[in-house]
């Protein structure tokens, strides 16, 4: 199982995120997403500075991909990612425009006659590697294997999968390699609005970024004090962090590869050594449950996968011979 | 000139008809079972009431679309599958689907068949729509609420592809297909399940102590209300929520509104929209009849008056189909 590191979710300093880099640098994940996935307005790194932080991170001997723009509503936002397509990085494809626009070899189309004899398939002289992101709709094998066709070489699953689901697209195309996002902040909606300066009551046109005074987001909470939501700018996070170290054997039992973590303000290092450590065995997945509780005060979610509410999270069981039972804790973790 | 087309809601045959004979161009509908995206108890139509919504519509010159536009896992495939074949089978004018392996196998097996890209696809851009023109076809867009209508002017000028755009109803705030707010608290998917916020998970809970109600979606506190306020469907994005960076407690996520274009529906045409969908298959007959006649009324105006023409004392009475919710332009306007 290997460990990469997924985009960096919220806005934060230039300075500040050519640290995490650094940081990031020495740690053992094999890939690392770059680039702007959540809002538009949020090009404080240009193509310059993403080339150079890729390229400090490949000659680390990192596996380097460009995460590209999840919603895309007008040409301005198109032409910002034609712009960076051709770093020399993979590109993970959240919007499926990107997907047309790589595949006309970053011209953008013009409306045309439809032509039922074009196969679609990627130009010969492509040289990209070709990732299909977690914000793409990939509910079952079939649309896994159109993307697989086209080139896709890895698919990372929609946050909300069954484990049932992901298991038939795994059976059925064994050759695509497979990522699930194994820690952090689960994206759970991308709007025209964004929800930072509605809370702050500002107007979005004039917005001056303020979501990097949030370099965590906003965590939401019901009225009776159950984190359930975090506002990061156009985007909808769940507040509980994504936790499904006690389930490395299924995920290595469905063919995933590609563990990801989502970048935190803090403890990122931490919570990727953590992995590192119960993958190679150094200490069980139950007492690295106990130590990452302690970077997710919000609480910890694994429900989708195993076909419950995202923000439950199913313990495995304490049982001696470790077999894959696990229990169910319905307990009301937001005590009022 | 082309007029612009309405299509409307049924989620039963009386409101088909009311529909038809309002002055719908075109009618949406699904089959019942989890297939469409308004998959509520008692609602939807069996395949022998489809076959009498088509008999009707067609009969009147009118057209009808069948939304297949949920995302189905694989055990749901072959429903999904047979529901299209079902759908063209018996004469339904375009299948409405987002799914890569629906949309695939239509393409395949019906290439002269007219396919709808549903708003579940989350198709928000020109490439987006080429993409799906360029594989399976597409005939036309029904764009996500998230654009405004300056960028649909641009986009109508970089595609031929029909467009369609919801003008009245339920208001998404979030892009349709990439929302699943209802789904981590109920773990029930809109995309897959076909029900944002399904019925079978909200309780009622009346608090003595605080003299309040109390909605909850599977145990998860989504608002309050005293008993004189009123109480607007409880979907996660109407919700009230405490922000911990600002202290406050607020709808902070989508006040409870719904759409209402009666007002702009002149810009609205003039960016060039094909088609104004009116959301609401699990409304009433008498919904359906309002809200398509009052835009019927307004369309028919404004060609033959301009803008001007529209009446628009019509706005609020078509507002007050929904209760506690207010008109709003979404992002139409701006965002």
């Amino acid at each position: 199982m290997k460990i990469t590191l997924g985009p960096i979710p919220f806005l934060w300093d230039k300075d500040k995120i050519i640290t995490f880099y650094k940081e990031i640098a020495n740690t053992p994940v094999t890939t690392v997403y770059i680039g702007e996935v959540v809002c538009s307005k949020r090009t404080i790194l240009g193509g310059d500075s993403l080339e150079r932080i890729g390229r400090m991170l490949q000659d680390k001997g990192k596996e380097v991909v460009l995460s590209t723009l999840s919603l895309i509503t007008n040409r301005e936002e198109l032409e910002y990612v034609r712009s960076l397509v051709d770093l020399p990085f993979s590109i993970e494809i959240n919007n499926i425009g990107v997907l047309n626009l790589i595949s006309n070899n970053g011209d953008i189309n013009r409306s045309g006659t439809f032509d039922p004899d074009r196969s679609g398939r990627m130009p010969d002289k492509l040289d990209k590697r070709l990732i299909a992101g977690p914000h793409l709709a990939v509910y079952n094998a079939s649309t896994a294997r159109f993307f697989s066709d086209l080139s896709i070489k890895r698919l990372v699953f929609m946050p909300e999968l069954h484990k049932d689901a992901i298991e038939s697209i795994s059976s059925n195309i064994p050759s695509i390699e497979k990522e699930i996002i194994g820690f952090g902040n689960l994206p759970v909606a991308f709007s025209w609005r964004c929800y930072t300066v509605r809370a702050l009551e500002m107007a979005k046109t004039n917005c001056a970024i303020v979501c990097k005074k949030h370099p965590e987001g906003m965590q939401l909470e019901t009225m009776d004090g159950m984190p359930v939501f975090n506002i990061n700018g156009t985007q909808l996070l769940s507040a509980q962090k994504a936790c499904m170290i006690g389930q490395l054997d299924i995920l290595e039992a469905l063919g995933i590869e590609y563990l990801r973590i989502i970048p935190q303000e803090r403890n990122t290092v931490d919570i990727i050594n953590t992995f590192r450590k119960v993958i190679e065995g150094g200490i069980t997945s139950q007492d690295a449950v106990e130590v990452l509780r302690g970077y997710a005060p919000e609480g910890l979610s694994n429900g989708w996968f195993h076909g419950q509410a995202g923000w439950e999270f199913i313990e495995k069981g304490n049982l001696e011979d470790g077999s894959g039972e696990y229990t169910q804790s319905y307990l009301q973790v937001y005590p009022q | 000139m082309k007029k612009v087309e309405i299509c409307a809601p049924a989620g039963n045959l009386p409101s088909l008809k009311a529909a038809v004979d309002n002055g719908a161009d075109a009618v949406y509908m699904g089959f019942s079972g989890d297939t469409n995206l308004r998959n509520f108890p008692g609602l939807n139509f069996t395949e022998d009431e489809v076959h009498k919504a088509i008999q009707y519509a067609h009969s009147r010159g009118k057209k009808v679309y069948i939304a297949v536009n949920a995302y189905p896992q694989e055990k749901e495939l072959p429903l999904a599958l047979e529901t299209v074949d079902r759908a063209y089978g018996l004469g339904a004018d375009a299948v409405i689907a987002s799914d890569i392996s629906v949309l695939s196998y239509i393409r395949k097996r019906y290439p002269g068949k007219r396919v709808h890209l549903s708003v579940q696809a989350s198709a928000s851009n020109v490439e987006a729509i080429e993409f799906y023109r360029r594989h399976f076809g597409i005939k036309r867009v029904v764009l996500p609420r998230v654009l405004t209508i300056d960028e649909i002017r641009e986009l109508r000028k970089e595609t031929d592809i029909e467009i369609e755009v919801f003008a009245f109803g339920l208001l998404c705030i979030n892009s349709e297909g990439q929302c699943f707010l209802s789904s981590y608290i109920t773990s029930e998917s809109i995309n897959t399940y076909g029900a944002c916020s399904h019925p079978r998970f909200i309780d009622f809970v009346q608090d003595d102590n605080e003299g309040s109600l109390k909605i909850l979606s599977n145990g998860v506190l989504l608002n309050k209300y005293s008993p004189s306020e009123e109480v607007a469907y409880p979907t996660p994005c109407k919700g009230k929520y405490y922000n911990r960076a600002t202290g406050q407690l607020t709808n902070a996520i989508q006040d409870p509104e719904s759409l209402n274009v009666l007002e702009i529906l002149p810009e609205i045409i003039q960016a060039g929209v094909d088609s104004i969908k009116i959301e609401g298959r699990q409304r009433s007959r008498t919904y359906v009849e309002k809200v398509v006649s009052t835009f019927r009324e307004a369309l028919d105006n404004y060609y033959k008056h301009g803008s001007h023409g529209i009446d628009l004392s019509k706005k609020e009475s078509i507002q007050s189909l929904f209760e506690g919710l207010s008109p709003s332009f979404g992002c139409y306007k701006g965002k």
